[in-house]
């Protein structure tokens, strides 16, 4: 009942978005470069033939570019709903939104399998040459099937504890991990230019005819799973319409000119093994990667191995995610049981999802052998696309007149049919692969019908991203001076608002009103208006006080870090001044306390903290003085707070020998005139003492207001000064203003990096 | 130089220059539409703010 209420207010309910082209672009490849291609490349080259193998590459990059243009057409038209799942619903209605949702799930799981496999093969392997470990070759399936094991559940555990990597760690982690292949594949291109001799690894180029090709692409098209998540992003992506799609085009292609330079630098690493290069690669099978690279780099294998465990464990980390992800939405959505979409109120995280993700993702890598897992997660996301593919086809044709596209695919519909036909057509071969990949696929898939007629198609129900998918304002223009205001709670948003107004009205402002609900990293940004009430109720109370007598707006903002979210807000708004509240509180090891630590080192923007203001009228103000970049603004805030009759601004130096550090008197008379403030309100005051905090704390008792600037940032001005600002702030228990002002340099190289 | 070591060259050269000029393709097409979509938006703006005076 209360969200109904909360629907019907004029509030406007956003995301905090935070990711930039950048962050996306290194996702969708972080997902990409999991496994397939480790274990894909041996084995291609077994089946194809050392030429087969970088024509599967390049050829499957092109279907996956056509599949990617399907993705990108449909995640710039519609930012919000991202995801395969939602994407079918809203084509095809619920039913095929189940099977779609339903398939994901295992396609998702049975990827994390494969990269747990991976992880274990490579990691056993390289530590058997190293000797550390001496496994028999009859006990090497047993050791590799308890190390994925076991890889796997702790990964399921750092998911249910609900632990995350930021968005630039992981972009950070990707660009190692591309470094790394970028390097193997680059040597490769240099010893095939400088010893041509190692090309005649390329005889016979395809040995057992073009046919075969249709299975090594069958099987290794798992590798170019991954861009697909750059479609959930869209909530939390700046600019998702123009970002999103640039994104995964960009990803396929770098993972493209990754795989084929992989490609081609395993089939010419290999010289001088008394058989054809090919034969000995096929030979290893999985494994055939790392063995051919460890002949051609002295620390070959090492680099192969860093290189795998980091992929595959980013890879697996996100799969376990997205299948967690996917099992908790249909719980939401009542598709499947309620149980589905419990949360774990200690984590925060889908416990039940994830407990049945881990029964899929355990069973597979301990039950089925390795070619298996990567032909059903093959098969598995080779149905997806088809069905992505076909989507972008039938939406163009029954909302294109609607929907506002960030990117239009060229020659519509021929990519996505020759998509569509050519994946059927994989799909189909993988049956000379894996037979057990055609028997486990179907029957998930033929469950999953069973499912929907006996249980979901009753309980089916509209939910709130279904009316909001296709709305998206476009942000308002700036016509004057902005104030950003962030309410925390109802109980102190009635004292900012009135602080708020005053600087409102000195600057002629117009003023937009934001609360930041932060989101757990484990619950979908969908889940966010459960909580987002206290925020409603702290908005109205300020709306009361701002909304007659300035432009005015309010926003509900969905954050993973309020902080981030604070931040990228003002940022995105293009606010000048930002205004919000401080109860006090710190934790260890922060100034100020994390949220507010974090806002006066980032935003760019002017920065006002307010700390006990309860009172409407200030007579006498306070200005600690030290001649810093925020004297003036300091001295701005005191004149539009103090009492315009009978009140008074004292700006006070302190220090501690000799003569005073500033000349007060001639910093006023030069700042003043370009204030527009009255000087005769503010009186200058020297005070010598050795000890500054306990002089000004003893100053300052006697004032109703206190204005005083942030620390400088400066590690060696900190170290020098201390942090003084916050000493205080923390210890001054009346009315205080902490104001940080704009530094146009460093504002603007923040922006920019 | 064998039959199939030519046409696999070809399909190879191809197809890498073809998913690099599609990307840049589209991404042109990104480019215009964004700038179209702004465009509009800030037409909207004007618009209203007209019609509030």
């Amino acid at each position: 009942m209360k969200e109904t209420d909360t629907e019907q207010s004029e509030i406007a309910v956003g995301l905090s978005r935070e990711l930039k082209l950048l962050h996306i672009t290194m996702m969708g490849v972080g997902m990409m470069i999991g496994a397939g291609v480790f274990i894909g490349i041996g084995n291609a080259i077994k089946i194809a033939g050392p030429g087969g193998v970088v024509l599967t590459f390049c050829l499957n990059g092109i279907i996956a570019l056509f599949t990617g243009m399907s993705y990108a057409e449909l995640s710039s038209a519609m930012p919000r709903a991202g995801g395969t799942y939602n994407f079918s619903r809203i084509a095809f209605g619920h039913s095929l939104g189940f099977l779609t949702g339903w398939m994901e799930w295992f396609a998702s799981s049975v990827a994390g399998s494969l990269y747990a496999i991976t992880f274990a093969i490579y990691t056993t392997h390289y530590l058997s040459q190293l000797g550390l470990i001496s496994v028999k070759d009859i006990q090497l399936p047993l050791v590799e099937k308890l190390l994925g094991v076991g890889i796997a559940s702790l990964f399921l555990y750092i998911n249910y504890r609900g632990t995350s990597q930021t968005g630039t760690t992981e972009a950070l982690l990707t660009l190692g991990q591309i470094i790394i292949l970028s390097f193997i594949a680059l040597v490769g291109v240099v010893v095939a230019f400088l010893d041509p001799e190692r090309l005649a690894n390329f005889e016979p180029f395809l040995p057992y005819g073009w046919k075969k090709l249709l299975i090594t692409m069958g099987f290794t098209y798992v590798a170019f799973e991954g861009f697909e998540v750059i479609a959930q992003a869209g909530d939390e992506t700046i600019q998702p319409r123009r970002n999103l799609p640039k994104a995964m085009l960009y990803s396929i292609l770098l993972v493209v000119l990754t795989y084929v330079g992989l490609s081609f630098t395993c089939v010419v690493a290999v010289k001088d093994v008394g058989e054809p290069a090919w034969i000995w690669i096929g030979k290893y099978g999985s494994k055939g990667f790392g063995q051919a690279i460890s002949q051609l780099l002295p620390f070959g294998s090492f680099l192969t191995t860093i290189a795998i465990i980091f992929a595959s464990t980013s890879a697996l980390n996100a799969t376990i995610y997205s299948a967690t992800r996917v099992s908790y939405a249909l719980g939401r959505d009542r598709m499947l049981p309620k149980i589905f979409a419990h949360i774990s109120k200690k984590n925060l995280t889908p416990d039940v999802a994830l407990a049945l993700t881990a029964g899929i993702v355990i069973s597979v890598v301990a039950f089925l052998p390795t070619i298996d897992v990567a032909s059903s997660a093959s098969m598995m996301f080779l149905f997806l696309f088809f069905i992505v593919n076909l989507c972008a086809v039938r939406i163009r044709h029954q909302m294109g007149d609607e929907l506002t596209y960030g990117f239009l695919m060229p020659l519509f519909p021929l990519f996505p049919i020759v998509a569509i036909i050519v994946q059927a057509l994989l799909a189909a071969w993988l049956i000379h692969v894996s037979l057990i990949a055609w028997i486990v696929v179907p029957a998930w898939i033929i469950l999953g019908v069973i499912i929907y007629h006996t249980y979901a198609k009753h309980r089916t129900m509209a939910t709130r991203d279904e009316v909001m998918i296709l709305e998206e304002k476009p942000i308002p223009r700036k016509k004057r001076y902005r104030i950003l205001l962030a309410v925390a709670n109802p109980v102190n948003a009635v004292q900012l608002a009135w602080h708020c107004y005053r600087f409102c009205k000195a600057k002629k402002a117009e003023v937009e009103v934001v609360h930041m609900v932060p989101v757990p990293p484990r619950l979908s940004l969908s889940d966010a208006p459960k909580y987002i009430l206290t925020g409603k109720e702290a908005i109205v109370e300020a709306t009361l006080y701002l909304s007659t007598n300035f432009p005015f707006g309010s926003t509900i903002r969905y954050c993973r870090s309020i902080p981030r979210g604070i931040i990228s807000t003002a940022s995105e708004q293009k606010a000048d001044l930002l205004v919000m509240g401080w109860e006090g509180f710190r934790r260890k090891g922060f100034a100020l306390g994390s949220t507010i630590d974090a806002v006066l080192k980032r935003t760019t923007c002017n920065v006002a903290i307010l700390k006990n203001c309860r009172q409407q009228r200030y007579w006498r103000v306070l200005v600690p003085f030290a001649g810093g970049p925020n004297s003036t603004f300091a001295l701005e805030t005191a004149s539009i707070f103090v009492e315009k009759k009978g009140g008074e601004i004292t700006v006070f130096h302190v220090f501690p020998s000799g003569k005073p550090n500033v000349n007060i008197e001639d910093f006023l008379r030069r700042n003043l005139p370009l204030l527009k403030v009255d000087s005769s309100l503010f009186k200058p005051k020297y005070v010598m003492s050795s000890h500054l905090l306990e002089a000004l704390l003893d100053e300052a008792r006697d004032y109703d207001l206190v204005v005083i600037g942030a620390s400088r940032e400066g590690l060696f001005q900190q170290a020098v000064m201390g942090k003084l600002p916050e000493e205080f702030a923390r210890q001054y228990k009346k009315p205080l203003i902490m104001v940080k002002a704009l530094h146009p340099i460093k504002s603007f190289v923040r922006k920019w990096m | 130089m064998k039959a199939d070591v030519i046409v696999g060259l070809i399909v190879i050269v191809s197809s890498l220059s073809a998913i690099i000029f599609l990307t840049l393709w589209c991404r042109r097409i990104i480019e215009d539409l964004h700038s179209k979509y702004s465009k509009k938006s800030q037409g909207i703006n004007e618009e209203s703010k007209n019609e509030g005076n």
